[in-house]
């Protein structure tokens, strides 16, 4: 940067003042987001106005989210929910789903590593919602991505199974941290894995004091009555639905 | 073939936004983007200076466009006490008054800030 300066005609002097004074700055403040967080608004509200409650389900790859979600969608009743279903790759969830008498939309986002609203709204336009109460988003399996990306969800549930340890709490914080609902699954296994069940909890409360958590095991259906409960119940607030406390959960 | 990354998809935004910004202001010609990215956005810096580096040659407007990644550090405000402290190490717990009842309030998203261009 030695040559004359255009500017004043001196060579005493580098550019860089007035290549600043030259140029042009724009001020923007615009977020990489913004897209991303009103489609999931738009999703949000839709499925508000009719009637659908969403729950986002995370996890990670074999933590159970499909088998949670077969068992929860038979308590519900099939007829009122839909599926969107995510994954790499395959149809092998969308093909489960559907045996049980479940509407499915598969997403093979070949090498996203997780979700956004616009693939949920895809989902949304092409599901028949009619007739539907709950619509569940099954996640890319995924403990570290899906955190903290909106999809228009009204509610996270977060799953994690006994054989993954009990540290996955301590280890990938956000996502514990964002849960509406905290699913442990594969609970007859805890032995054979060692499993903690109150390290477990103990590390999600540092980070979600109050969360509600569950133990599920899919061998002898315990645990799906509760989650299922529990969905409904926070449907019926989203909605305004009014209904009796007593006995029932409180959040 | 090309592994597509988590931070592939911010960097086609941060290159779409740049390239609206600069055709609004009469089609000048970027020369920098100041991106300032959140603690707890999810994007790594150096993944994004790596893709942004690799994919602005896509665009002929772009080819001359560096970027300047800066990290914000996320806040969290405490429900209790009012404190407004550092989120770090994702046990979010108040530093003043030790209580749980912490509430991110920012930090999780990323923000292009400004760009210089002629």
């Amino acid at each position: 940067m030695n040559d004359i300066c255009d500017e004043c005609g001196c060579g005493e002097h580098g550019h860089e003042e007035h290549v600043d004074k030259k140029g042009h700055v724009i001020e923007v403040g615009r977020s990489l987001n913004e897209a991303n967080d009103a489609r999931a608004r738009d999703v949000s509200e839709l499925l508000k106005l009719k009637g659908i409650f969403c729950v986002n389900v995370m996890g990670s790859p074999g933590a159970g989210k499909t088998t949670l979600i077969e068992n929860v969608a038979s308590l519900l009743g099939v007829g009122s929910v839909a599926v969107i279903q995510g994954d790499l790759e395959s149809d092998v969830d969308k093909v489960r789903l559907l045996e049980r008498g479940v509407d499915t939309y598969q997403i093979n986002t070949h090498s996203g590593c997780h979700l956004n609203a616009e693939m949920v709204w895809t989902g949304v336009s092409a599901l028949d919602l009619s007739g539907k109460k709950f619509l569940f988003v099954e996640n890319v399996g995924n403990l570290v991505c899906p955190a903290g990306v909106p999809l228009g969800q009204h509610m996270n549930v977060v799953v994690s199974s006994a054989a993954e340890g009990s540290d996955k709490p301590r280890k990938y914080p956000l996502i514990f941290m964002d849960a509406g609902l905290v699913v442990v699954s594969k609970t007859d296994i805890s032995d054979a894995c060692g499993f903690d069940f109150s390290v477990f909890e103990a590390d999600v409360r540092r980070v979600n004091p109050r969360v509600r958590i569950v133990a599920v095991c899919s061998k002898d259906s315990s645990g799906f009555f509760e989650v299922a409960h529990v969905i409904a119940h926070r449907r019926e607030h989203l909605l305004g639905i009014g209904h009796n406390h007593q006995g029932m959960d409180q959040k | 073939m090309v592994v597509f990354l988590h931070e592939v998809g911010a960097v086609e935004r941060v290159i779409g936004i740049v390239i609206d910004e600069a055709r609004k202001a009469g089609g000048i010609r970027p020369s920098l983007v100041v991106l300032d990215v959140g603690s707890l956005s999810g994007y790594s810096p150096d993944s994004i200076v790596f893709y942004f580096d690799l994919m602005k040659n896509d665009y002929d407007v772009m080819r001359d466009c560096a970027i300047e990644v800066n990290v914000a550090i996320a806040k969290a405000r405490c429900d209790d006490c009012g404190a407004l402290s550092d989120v770090a190490g994702g046990i979010v717990s108040c530093p003043g008054c030790g209580s749980l009842n912490v509430a991110v309030v920012s930090g999780t998203d990323a923000v292009v800030r400004k760009i210089t261009g002629e």
